[in-house]
């Protein structure tokens, strides 16, 4: 197990999902892993601080004003709310009938590995013009603090 | 030296007059990387040693020009670069503090953003005996590698990571805190280095890695001596494998660098305080030449 496994497998050991297998291979890594045991240590604090913030009690008119308010919203808010609904649940069907008809057609005799690998070519193409120019900066990964060997 | 505010207002106005600099480097084709650079003198910049590695050289923006760096100083253990600039092009930059920030504190988080410098509020919620710091900040594009800076514009340190916990006790169910390595951690590499004095010695003879703890009184965080070379300085001095360096004249390392740092600048023998499977002993270190 390396430390990118270590760290995956952590979230299951403390939502206590992880099998026993799983969480003595993970503590077995922790035994040898400095870093990943400070990972470890600072998810368990991390769970501890936030169960120890006492809840926010929300007012207590809180439900009677959002009822008063949708109540005061014009006919048309209502109207589009439930288009925009409808739209959103004949997406799925839509998709899914898509990839059917795409399914049907791509098995026609015409169609070969060659083809296949023509459209891969030019989506790869497509995706290479679409990064030119791009400019990004570098995600929020995940802690681990490098434990090397150093000589001196 | 930048000011109160001065920090805000450069990222406000997006002007470069603050000690948060743009590294730019050129990643896959046609892919340009913007990372955080913080310059910690008028010709040194500190960033994530995985900003200055690559095939490409990492370039600093200083007043719309790119320049590269003179020299590149890379500390694996640290997972920290200094970036040296003969021409002293900063003039703006910040001072790492000399102490551990405490529970609670606000923090100051200024990095590079896809569109400019960012800059947002934190907040410490636990430092760790090893001098790790977690702190509670919102999620945002540019954190990676930023400057946390202190009421008193003293850089605290620099994020190097998240922490991302799975809650059940949240409507969103996760939590996510910043990891920060703190200025103490670092600063007597950084200083050597910026000194010029780091690459040269004779050496001391051992190979050691940092040791954090997770119980302080089953056992403390040090540097762990992990081989001794025969006939070498630490041997004469007593060291052997096994041996966890605990102090040096009563300061607190956690790792190899800040002992080498502190041996390298010692002008007489050091007292270090060295664990050995529950028994404390007191031997003396001779320092680097």
């Amino acid at each position: 197990m390396n430390c990118r496994d270590a760290l995956r497998l952590m979230d299951s050991v403390m939502d206590g999902t992880a099998g026993p297998e799983q969480e003595q291979v993970l503590h077995f890594h922790l035994a040898g892993c400095q870093a990943c045991k400070r990972a470890m240590q600072m998810n368990r604090d991390i769970s501890r601080l936030c169960r120890e913030m006492p809840r926010p009690e929300p007012p207590s008119d809180l439900e009677s004003r959002i009822r008063a308010r949708l109540a005061a919203l014009p006919a048309e808010v209502h109207a589009e709310h439930r288009r925009r609904n409808r739209v959103a649940i004949a997406l799925p069907f839509v998709a899914a009938l898509l990839i059917v008809l795409g399914l049907t057609l791509g098995s026609r005799p015409g169609t070969t590995a060659v083809d296949a690998a023509e459209a891969v070519r030019k989506v790869a193409v497509a995706a290479q013009g679409a990064a030119k120019y791009t400019v990004t900066t570098p995600p929020l990964a995940a802690y681990a603090r490098p434990a090397s060997l150093i000589s001196f | 030296m930048f000011h109160a505010l001065a920090l805000l207002a450069a990222v406000a106005a997006g002007v470069t007059s603050s000690p948060v600099v743009t590294i730019r480097r050129e990643g896959s084709p046609g892919i340009t990387e913007l990372t955080t650079g913080i310059a910690i003198s008028s010709h040194h910049v500190i960033t994530l040693s995985a900003f200055a590695a690559g095939p490409s050289v990492p370039l600093v923006e200083v007043d719309g020009q790119y320049l590269e760096p003179d020299t590149v100083y890379s500390s694996e253990g640290l997972g920290l670069a200094i970036l040296v600039f003969d021409g002293r092009p900063f003039t703006s930059y910040a001072s790492p503090a000399g102490s551990l920030p405490e529970s609670g504190d606000l923090l100051t988080l200024a990095g590079q953003g896809v569109g400019g410098l960012v800059s947002i509020g934190g907040r410490v919620m636990r430092i760790y005996e090893d001098g790790a710091v977690l702190v509670s900040a919102p999620r945002m594009d540019g954190l990676m590698g930023a400057g946390a800076f202190d009421s008193d514009d003293e850089l605290v340190g620099l994020v190097n990571g998240v922490i991302t916990t799975r809650l059940e006790s949240t409507p969103a169910g996760s939590a996510e805190h910043l990891a920060i390595l703190p200025s103490p951690s670092w600063s007597v590499w950084a200083d050597l280095v910026m000194a010029g004095r780091w690459a040269s010695s004779t050496p001391f003879g051992v190979t050691a890695t940092a040791c954090s703890s997770e119980d302080a009184d089953e056992r403390p965080s040090g540097v762990l001596i992990v081989a001794v070379d025969d006939g070498s300085t630490a041997c004469r001095c007593g060291l052997r494998p096994g041996d966890l360096v605990v102090s040096l004249d009563g300061e607190r390392i956690y790792n190899p660098e800040t002992m080498r740092g502190l041996l390298l600048s010692a002008g007489d023998s050091l007292d270090a305080v060295v664990w050995f499977h529950g028994n404390s002993r007191t031997i003396k270190l001779a320092p680097l030449r």
